[in-house]
């Protein structure tokens, strides 16, 4: 009997580690080490209360609250690059937003824009003008 | 490449490594009917030695470039169509193609009819005719600058304002403009020709380009802060004020020469980034590695998403602007790079100097003494000619001369020193004449030679040039005195591209097409000067003279430029193929379920359904090898596998900018079309949320309803849209229609009839705000018992569960006093105890709902 419930908590320990995606605000640290082995680099948020960056291979940065996943940000891939891609995929969202996301006045490139669902937690970031999508940002459902 | 025994090595390597060429090329075609590009400045015999470049910018030579560059479309496919009262068909393809994309927006954009034409015959009249003069240069300078870059040096009254603002024709600022204040002043359109002169790929291939305007003079935009002179837009337009137009002189350029070339870089910027699918290149890994530039990126506490460049330490920028962003980086070195050169190397790290010369300028440098090399090379073939005669007539005259250029042991034959003299007087006056060609030909020619403090790097280089040359034909004329007659007639072939073409286009493998370039082109000249029976060291001289006269960048860029003209000279061709691959996929049946895909054709940050976007990608790689395939030099199509895979490389953009222009035209039909459409409404939309309110779904919150309305009523508007989001372009119509509906007597007198209904609608909002309360809960509990393993998971389950419902009681508590409080409960007077009776019902399945989502 003991080695039965020894053995059915490893199982379910094996199960629970070959979890692959994340999900913001439950997964840990401990989770995202454990599926994506050691961060290329980690830093705090100075401007974050508890903020940290984990920096990981192909641009993937995951930023924690404390101990919690709270946003990750990755590039785009396939079809995903596209700016259009992502405004199909909104075009449901009953509360879909843009916003110019603020830069160096210095500047006088175009600005990023920020379309964001929250509904479904994503948003994503190109440069106002361009048809090509430079980031996808996960964070909490709203 | 070594000297010794160049000859036997290019011997075995054209058995190896050249490409037999049995494929005919549609060049050599185009090369017999349009031969090669004479160098207008050539056809000035004597030079004054203090002309610059200024001081022959004139209509005659405008003309002479103009000429040569519209052989290269002598071949193509006339175009159909009119432009006022010209036919199209009449005038020189490339006028055609730029009247056909950019005919409406010349001169007055508020009246057409403003400017007379009547009496012009071609397009360079047609500007002028907007500038108000007869056989001017702004005409050419227009017009060349077109052929030239491909886009256009904006001849009318408007300027771009982006999201900022909505700039009309002749307005800017709130103030009335003539046209003639939007033109380029006579000093501003040589800059832009002197910067033609400058410049050469990336900068001339600049596909997606479409205009360069200019603010009204005295005018800043407005919208950006004063310093700002500059903007590039991401889709094909560069505005330029006042600021960075300042063009000084020859000896002195003024600003406007890194300014408009930080723009254009901009543009590059783009181009490149477009073609590898992000917004920027310089945003790419390897070069924020050489700018030391990186990426901070988070979201805030408020949930904002912050994206800011930082500097990694030992930055080093070519100015302080550089440090705004990797893209200012980009813009400010590289135009940095050609117009500062000796500043620029001082300034930025010797990895980011290598980078953008290996990148950007085939590996070229712009410092004095580079600038001062290259000369000695263009002119090689001249200065040869000038010091073989001069040692030649110095070797018959008795005349003498007073010189100290050179010395005895300077020459390796022993000379008199009457020789001595009158070769140092030669080359005194070589050494003037081909100083003076520089200055009226070359942009940086009077920059360097000329002004304050001209640079030294010429005399010293000039001198050890000229002196070693004479010393070979010193010791040739000794042996063969018809030395010069024999090589005279290949010195004149240097500048034939002949050659060089051909052994560009005999290497296939990219990988090795440097090594394969320079192996053929020697074994081509070496062929060529065999029958001059020459001995072996000076024949290799002259087979290694020709490749440094040709190197495979400028042959590489010559043979793009003159296919990318082949290419424009079919634009009717391309354009019809465009329309047949839209008509095509308009056909099939339009839906936008599946989600965009696709490589080839984008639009922009627009929209379209999605069914058509992906047949017109499905369709394009096809719609692009049909093109190159029907290409054609009389009965003679493409065949050749290089000069196919150059020509489809030019046709790609050019089909996409067709499309591209279909779908604006499209677009804005239908958008025209919707604004009707929302006109001729008069109220029917909201009669039709007004009919019946299935659609609400919270009566509580007014926002909601509000936004409940609205999503219907997006639904509701029957007219089709093909070429946007429907949100976009009926949004402010839905809020209208929605507006202040809580407040329409159909729904007040709706709610009263529907109490009932009500009370349910409200008992769910009700639930919904005790889900919400209680998620919040969870979260907390979540933090004092998580779920973070799956052993904590099944340890705590008891406790967080205690946790929650520990605080079930408090959670409905406080959602029935606000639902209490509500406006619309104390309307219907809805009774409570029915509402929390209805709730003990409910509770358990909201409670397992809270702990399933959460825990």
């Amino acid at each position: 009997m003991k080695v039965f419930i020894i053995l059915s908590l490893l199982l379910l320990s094996a199960c629970g580690a070959k979890r692959s995606s994340f999900k913001i605000g439950e997964t840990t640290r401990a989770d995202v080490i454990a599926e994506k082995g050691e961060p290329l680099s980690e830093e705090k948020i100075p401007e974050v209360k508890d903020g940290s960056m984990m920096k990981f291979k192909n641009n993937e940065s995951i930023q924690l609250k404390g101990d919690l996943v709270s946003n990750r940000f990755t590039n785009p891939t396939g079809d995903e690059k596209l700016v259009m891609w992502w405004k199909h995929k909104f075009k449901s969202c009953p509360f879909m937003k843009t916003t110019t996301l603020p830069q160096d006045p210095k500047a006088h490139t175009q600005p990023e824009v920020e379309m964001a669902c929250p509904e479904q937690g994503l948003s994503v970031i190109y440069t106002q003008g361009s048809d090509t999508i430079s980031r996808v940002v996960e964070y909490e459902k709203k | 490449m070594k000297k010794n025994n160049l000859i036997i090595l290019v011997a075995l390597m054209s058995v190896g490594c050249s490409r037999s060429n049995d494929f005919p090329t549609l060049l050599s075609q185009l090369e017999k009917s349009a031969p090669d590009e004479k160098i207008a400045e050539r056809k000035v015999a004597t030079l004054a030695a203090d002309l610059c470049l200024k001081d022959v910018f004139s209509v005659s030579i405008l003309k002479s470039e103009i000429k040569e560059l519209e052989k290269k479309y002598a071949s193509g496919t006339k175009v159909k169509g009119k432009w006022k009262h010209l036919n199209l068909e009449d005038l020189p393809i490339p006028q055609a193609n730029f009247l056909n994309t950019h005919g409406k927006r010349l001169g007055d954009l508020n009246d057409a009819d403003a400017i007379d034409y009547s009496a012009c015959k071609d397009l360079p009249c047609i500007f002028n005719k907007i500038y108000g003069k007869e056989d001017y240069v702004a005409g050419y300078v227009h017009y060349l600058w077109f052929l030239k870059m491909g886009n256009y040096l904006t001849a009318h009254n408007t300027v771009y304002g982006g999201s900022y603002r909505d700039i009309k024709p002749g307005i800017y600022n709130e103030k009335v403009f003539k046209v003639s204040d939007y033109l380029w002043s006579e000093n501003e359109l040589y800059a832009f020709w002197r910067l033609s002169h400058m410049i050469k790929a990336p900068h001339t291939e600049l596909n997606y380009l479409t205009e360069i305007q200019r603010v009204p003079r005295g005018e800043y935009f407005g919208f950006m802060s004063s310093m700002t002179c500059g903007l590039a837009w991401s889709h094909g337009i560069v505005s330029l004020q006042d600021g960075c137009l300042a063009t000084g002189t020859d000896a002195h350029p003024g600003t406007f020469y890194e300014s408009v070339l930080h723009e254009l870089t901009h543009q590059v910027d783009y181009h490149q980034g477009k073609k590898l699918k992000k917004s920027y290149r310089s945003d790419e890994p390897d070069y924020l590695t050489v700018s030391n530039f990186f990426l901070k990126e988070y979201k805030d506490d408020a949930g904002k998403t912050v994206r800011q460049w930082e500097h990694k330490p030992g930055i080093k920028l070519a100015t302080s602007y550089a440090g705004t962003s990797p893209a200012e980086n980009f813009a400010e070195t590289i135009a940095h790079f050609r117009v500062e050169g000796s500043t620029t190397k001082n300034n930025i790290s010797s990895e980011h100097w290598n980078f953008t010369s290996k990148n950007y300028f085939f590996d070229k440098q712009f410092q004095n003494s580079d600038l001062v090399k290259g000369w000695m090379v263009n002119h090689a073939s001249l200065i040869s000619q000038l010091a073989f005669r001069a040692v030649g007539n110095c070797s018959k005259s008795s005349q003498g001369f007073a010189s100290t250029y050179f010395k005895k042991t300077d020459f390796i034959t022993p000379l008199l020193p009457a020789m001595i003299n009158c070769l140092g007087a030669k080359a005194t006056e070589i050494s003037k004449e081909v100083q003076a060609k520089v200055k009226v030909s070359d942009p940086d020619g009077c920059r360097v030679l000329s002004g304050y403090s001209p640079s030294s790097d010429w005399e010293s280089g000039f001198k050890t040039e000229v002196n070693g040359l004479m010393n070979k034909y010193l010791q040739e004329l000794q042996t063969d005195k018809t030395y010069f007659a024999k090589v005279q007639a290949f010195y004149d072939e240097i500048p034939n591209r002949s050659m060089a073409n051909t052994a560009f286009l005999s290497c296939a493998d990219i990988a090795s097409e440097e090594t394969c370039y320079q192996t053929e082109v020697l074994r081509l000249a070496t062929q060529k000067i065999a029958p001059l029976n020459l001995p072996s060291t000076h024949a290799q001289d002259l087979a290694e003279l020709y490749l440094t006269s040709h190197s495979i960048a400028d042959t590489r860029e010559y043979l793009n430029g003159y296919y990318k003209a082949f290419v424009l000279s079919h634009k009717s061709q391309i354009d019809l193929e465009a329309k047949d691959l839209w008509a095509k996929c308009e056909s099939i049946p339009l839906s936008d379920d599946l989600p965009p895909s696709g490589k080839f054709f984008s639009v922009g940050d627009g929209y379209m359904a999605s069914s058509l976007f992906n047949c017109l990608n499905a369709d394009f790689p096809d719609g692009a090898k049909s093109i190159v395939r029907n290409l054609a030099v009389g009965d003679l199509k493409v065949q050749h596998p290089k000069e196919e895979a150059i020509l489809h490389e030019e046709v790609l953009p050019e089909l996409q900018k067709s499309l591209l222009e279909i779908y604006k035209q499209k677009r804005a039909k239908e958008n025209k079309a919707a604004l009707e459409y929302i006109q001729n409404d008069q109220g029917t939309l909201r009669k039709k949320m007004l009919a019946d309110f299935v659609w609400v779904k919270d009566v509580l919150n007014v926002e909601n309803l509000n936004k409940d309305c609205q999503a219907l009523a997006l639904v509701k508007i029957d007219f089709p849209l093909t070429y946007q989001l429907r949100a976009p372009v009926f949004g402010a119509f839905v809020e209208s229609a929605c507006r202040d509906i809580h407040l329409a007597p159909e729904y007040n007198s709706w709610l009263d009839e529907s109490k009932s209904v009500f009370a349910e609608k409200s008992i769910s909002g009700l639930e919904k705000r005790i889900v919400e309360l209680a998620t919040t809960k969870a979260k907390a509990c979540l933090g004092q018992y998580p779920i973070d393993t799956n052993l904590n998971r099944i340890r705590f389950k008891k406790e967080r569960e205690a946790c929650l419902l520990g605080e079930w009681a408090p959670i409905e508590a406080s959602a029935i006093t606000e639902f209490s409080a509500d406006p619309l409960v104390v309307k219907f007077k809805v009774d409570v105890t029915a509402v929390k009776s209805q709730l003990e019902t409910n509770r358990r399945r909201l409670q397992l709902r809270v702990i399933k989502e959460n825990f």
